[in-house]
């Protein structure tokens, strides 16, 4: 009789637990949804999916297709004179696979991603660098091919956040300045959500496996000193050295330890002002271990006096990141020159 | 002498690690403070909100919204914007009515994509944040031209916030600039 009980409630109990999870999946209702520091991060890392799904055709398209709602659309607005339509998993899919596609093939740049509730959900916007990496870039003339903006409406579905809609508006100039209807509001403060002194529940990592919001916060960063420590190199690649754990393994050319890493930091071009590695499309996600991540570089060389600039050459990144006492830090780090030679997997 | 050589190289070599210790790992233990600072006073939402301040950036810059305003109303009051490769000795742009003039110059409009920000780094500071954001400015869809890398840099920032969220205290604009080339890297073209 008593186990009866314990199995009565245990039952109950885990329709409740299930009731609450179904209904934090489901879509906001409120007019304004509050997004939380996770809901930004879950967005970004959908938008920053989309250049890799893209460009690469995994999964004969379908990659692509599943980074969108069963009733999503992308509208192409640059193809043909009254733009394009595309909505159904199979021809999002079929859209993925046309065109130059390969595992390794980078093209889409993503970057100045903003967000912002909005009714259901969310909506943003990005801008997209469109490149044109021969094969790395080495020995083949690269370029920048074109670029525009996407504007987005996003979702919250039971399997995460995903494109309700995606439009591409190709980049043209020459338009005087007028005021048009801003495609998002004015900014503001982020205050809707929960603020700095109400800590975020989520923002805590409950599950192993799953990343808190600080955890994502640490890893981008630290992505994103990379290019600081290599292009300033201000104190002979030790900056750069100290971004790896101990035992970590760049590669190419495969260089262990942090003196060896130190030392091919400083044998590559290096200046208090120099800009020259543009990292985009970071990618994070958990594992049992820690993490891992990619993300497209493209080298740009930036003419001096007067002279063009150039792409030096462009690909991937992909990590595998530890967390240590100090924080989090390459493990491994690969780089993959972008390539068209194979065909679409 | 004898004795003497092993101890002062044994002194020569505490003295240079020493100065190791005090001189190059000094910025290595700033970046270690500096990340444990942010991280005990910045929230996600603190870094997510700085990172959502520079994205607007470049979208209020480029499309000149609201005659200039969207991009001046990014900045603090007393905010303002250097652009060290102006002139020869730059220039600085502070004032709302200043910024929002600068932001509507040159070519601009909603159909306009020019400054690609990345690497985004963000740390506390005493009175707010700092950063440091690349930026890469393309010619696409340029009327008449080819479209091309225009020229690229990093903007250095300090970051406020006041009840309107965060804000540019300060930005200034370096444009890239190398002063060191090894023999054995290749050269542009190589």
């Amino acid at each position: 009789m008593k186990s009866m009980r314990i199995a009565i409630a245990t039952a109950a109990l885990s329709v409740l637990v299930v009731g609450f999870s179904g209904t934090s999946a489901q879509q906001p209702t409120s007019p304004t949804p509050v997004l939380t520091a996770l809901d930004y991060l879950e967005i970004e890392q959908l938008v920053y999916r989309y250049g890799y799904a893209l460009d690469t055709g995994a999964d004969n398209g379908f990659a692509y297709a599943d980074l969108y709602a069963d009733d999503a659309t992308f509208t192409g607005t640059n193809q043909g004179p009254s733009g394009r339509t595309y909505q159904g998993r199979e021809r999002l899919a079929a859209l993925a696979r046309g065109g130059k596609r390969s595992p390794n093939f980078m093209s889409h740049w993503v970057t100045n991603v903003v967000i912002e509730p909005a009714p259901g959900g969310a909506v943003g916007k990005t801008y997209v660098g469109i490149f044109d990496i021969g094969n790395g870039g080495n020995g083949a003339k690269s370029r920048v091919d074109h670029g525009g903006i996407y504007n987005d409406v996003y979702v919250k579905t039971p399997q995460g956040w995903r494109f309700k809609s995606r439009s591409f508006f190709e980049s043209t100039s020459g338009a005087p300045v007028q005021p048009p209807p801003a495609m998002l509001g004015t900014p503001r403060a982020l205050s809707a959500s929960p603020g700095p002194q109400s800590p975020n529940p989520e923002s805590r990592n409950p599950n192993p496996g799953r990343l808190a919001a600080e955890d994502y916060i640490e890893i981008q960063q630290l992505v994103a000193r990379y290019p600081y420590a290599l292009d300033q190199n201000p104190d002979e690649g030790l900056s750069y050295a100290n971004l790896f754990t101990p035992d970590a393994v760049f590669r190419q050319p495969r260089t262990e330890g942090r003196q060896n890493l130190a030392r091919m930091a400083s044998g590559a071009p290096h200046g208090a002002k120099y800009a020259r590695h543009f990292l985009a499309n970071h990618v994070i996600e958990a594992t049992p271990d820690g993490a891992v991540g990619k993300q497209y570089l493209v080298a740009v060389d930036i003419g001096e006096s007067a002279q063009p600039s150039s792409i030096f050459l462009g690909g991937h990144y992909e990590d595998v990141y530890a967390k240590t006492p100090e924080g989090w830090r390459f493990k491994t780090r690969t780089f993959i020159a972008s390539a068209t030679a194979t065909e679409a997997k | 002498m004898t004795s003497g050589g092993p101890l002062t190289t044994a002194l020569g070599i505490a003295i240079l690690a020493m100065l190791a210790l005090t001189v190059l790992p000094a910025q290595q233990r700033e970046t270690t403070t500096a990340v444990r600072a942010s991280a005990s006073t910045l929230t996600p939402l603190d870094y997510i909100e700085i990172q959502q301040l520079v994205r607007k950036s470049a979208w209020a810059l480029d499309s000149g919204d609201n005659y200039g305003y969207a991009y001046a109303d990014l900045f603090t009051p007393d905010g303002a914007f250097v652009g060290t490769n102006q002139g020869t000795e730059g220039r600085t742009i502070q004032g709302r009515d200043q910024l929002a003039t600068l932001a509507r110059g040159g070519t601009r409009g909603h159909t306009v994509q020019s400054h690609l920000t990345m690497n985004h780094i963000v740390k506390a500071s005493g009175d707010g944040a700092t950063g440091r954001a690349y930026v890469v400015v393309v010619d696409v869809g340029v009327v008449g031209k080819p479209n091309k890398v225009n020229h690229g840099g990093y903007y250095d920032d300090e970051y406020q916030k006041t009840p309107q969220g965060w804000r540019f205290k300060r930005r200034t604009y370096y444009e890239s600039k190398v002063d060191v080339w090894p023999a054995s890297a290749p050269r542009p073209g190589q």
